[in-house]
């Protein structure tokens, strides 16, 4: 049986995580939203995901720190960062950090599609042809 | 890959030999100050002698006018901006720092040397005496310390730089080599913002320099396929400037749509307002 790829979507605006659900569902994604990022934390110590997207303000946690966690647990995972307060310095930060991409919102759906399909291929996976 | 931004001070000849390493060594196009001139001057239609004065000929009593200074700097920052969101460069200007301002996969590069060893390059290069050659070197740094403050509002220097590195007793190997090290970091790898933001300012400063081109001062900020474009035109040529917006716009992919404004700083307008 063919593996799918398991995505996790953390962001505290409920509508991002519903619309990202949907577009990631339909390239063939396992997909995990969480509006909590201490949830999220969580989840992450329990289950590898093999990307994560995550906001990065988001209260008292910000996605610098998801990254961190994803980072000690599962290094071979894909964070992508996104942002509606994008400055050179906090995606310069985000990268030297391990993010393996840095997008500012509003982004169309085809951008974070590409994204994680680059993110997927990378770890083995081919999504746009709908196969590993 | 990092696009690599070098700037170096004078008499450091060494400066293109480093740009071309960089270049060879990441497989990058090459541009240097007298390419980057010759593309913007086809691309507008000015005369490269002009844009040369503008970056390094210092500002005189009777000399090049401010606003025309800045006006066709606008054309050479409109080529390097162009360069990176074309893809992987390595460009070797004067005031690196500020030609292609906020995108995080461009390094930004400061080549620089001890007084003492850019005086004795003067010597040489120019058969100059120690004092003269000294004299020299002083008067080049007050005279871009002036270019810059006209052009960018601030001085050029280290602090304005991602990295500085001083030549002294290295080989140019070496330096290519910390400079090449330093871009394949993963701070300058170019992320999707940095991608979509280099593009948008490529589009802003196109826009800016078909203006300027004709005499015309501009502003100009593109944002999720909207341009927004301030321009001080008197109202006599303000269809004129409209029909340039248009037409630059229309061949830009990352423009979409276009606001523009007139600024009316005329100061009878002001002293009209003041009655």
């Amino acid at each position: 049986m063919k593996e799918q790829i398991d995505v996790m979507v953390l962001d505290d605006e409920p509508m991002v995580g519903k619309r990202l659900k949907v577009i990631l569902s339909r390239m063939g994604c396992n997909v995990e939203t969480f509006e909590d990022p201490r949830r999220a934390l969580e989840r992450i110590s329990d289950k590898r995901f093999h990307i994560v997207v995550t906001d990065v303000v988001m209260g008292d946690v910000d996605g610098l720190q998801v990254l961190d966690r994803v980072r000690a647990c599962w290094p071979d995972s894909k964070v992508v960062i996104m942002t509606a307060y994008a400055m050179m310095a906090m995606a310069r930060e985000a990268m030297a950090k391990g993010a393996f991409d840095f997008v500012a919102k509003p982004f169309e759906p085809v951008e974070i599609r590409n994204v994680v399909a680059r993110a997927a291929k990378e770890l083995g996976f081919d999504l746009l042809n709908g196969g590993q | 890959m990092s696009s690599v931004l070098l700037s170096s001070q004078s008499f450091l000849v060494a400066g293109d030999d480093i740009a071309a390493g960089v270049a060879r060594a990441t497989g990058s196009e090459l541009g240097r100050l007298d390419d980057i001139i010759a593309s913007a001057a086809a691309s507008w239609q000015v005369a490269p002698d002009k844009l040369d004065a503008a970056l390094l000929r210092p500002p005189s009593l009777f000399g090049m006018a401010d606003a025309t200074r800045r006006r066709l700097v606008r054309l050479v920052m409109a080529e390097c901006s162009r360069r990176v969101a074309g893809g992987d460069t390595v460009i070797h200007v004067p005031f690196a720092a500020s030609m292609v301002p906020g995108i995080s996969h461009v390094l930004r590069v400061r080549v620089t040397g001890s007084a003492d060893e850019r005086a004795r390059a003067a010597a040489n290069q120019l058969h100059l005496p120690d004092a003269k050659a000294r004299k020299r070197i002083d008067a080049d740094d007050r005279a871009i310390d002036l270019i810059g403050t006209v052009l960018f509002q601030r001085r050029d220097t280290d602090a304005d730089y991602d990295l500085v590195v001083q030549v002294a007793d290295r080989t140019p190997e070496a330096i290519v080599s910390e400079i090449v090290q330093t871009a394949a970091e993963r701070s300058y790898q170019p992320t999707s913002y940095s991608v979509k933001a280099a593009q948008e300012l490529a589009a802003a400063h196109c826009l800016e320099a078909a203006l300027a081109a004709r005499g015309i001062d501009a502003s100009a900020a593109v944002k999720d396929g909207l341009a927004t474009v301030k321009a001080w035109a008197a109202v006599s040529r303000r269809s004129e400037a409209a029909k340039v917006v248009d037409t630059t716009a229309s061949r830009l992919p990352a423009i979409k749509k276009v606001e523009l404004a007139w600024v009316d700083d005329l100061f009878e307008t002001y002293a009209a307002s003041m009655r």
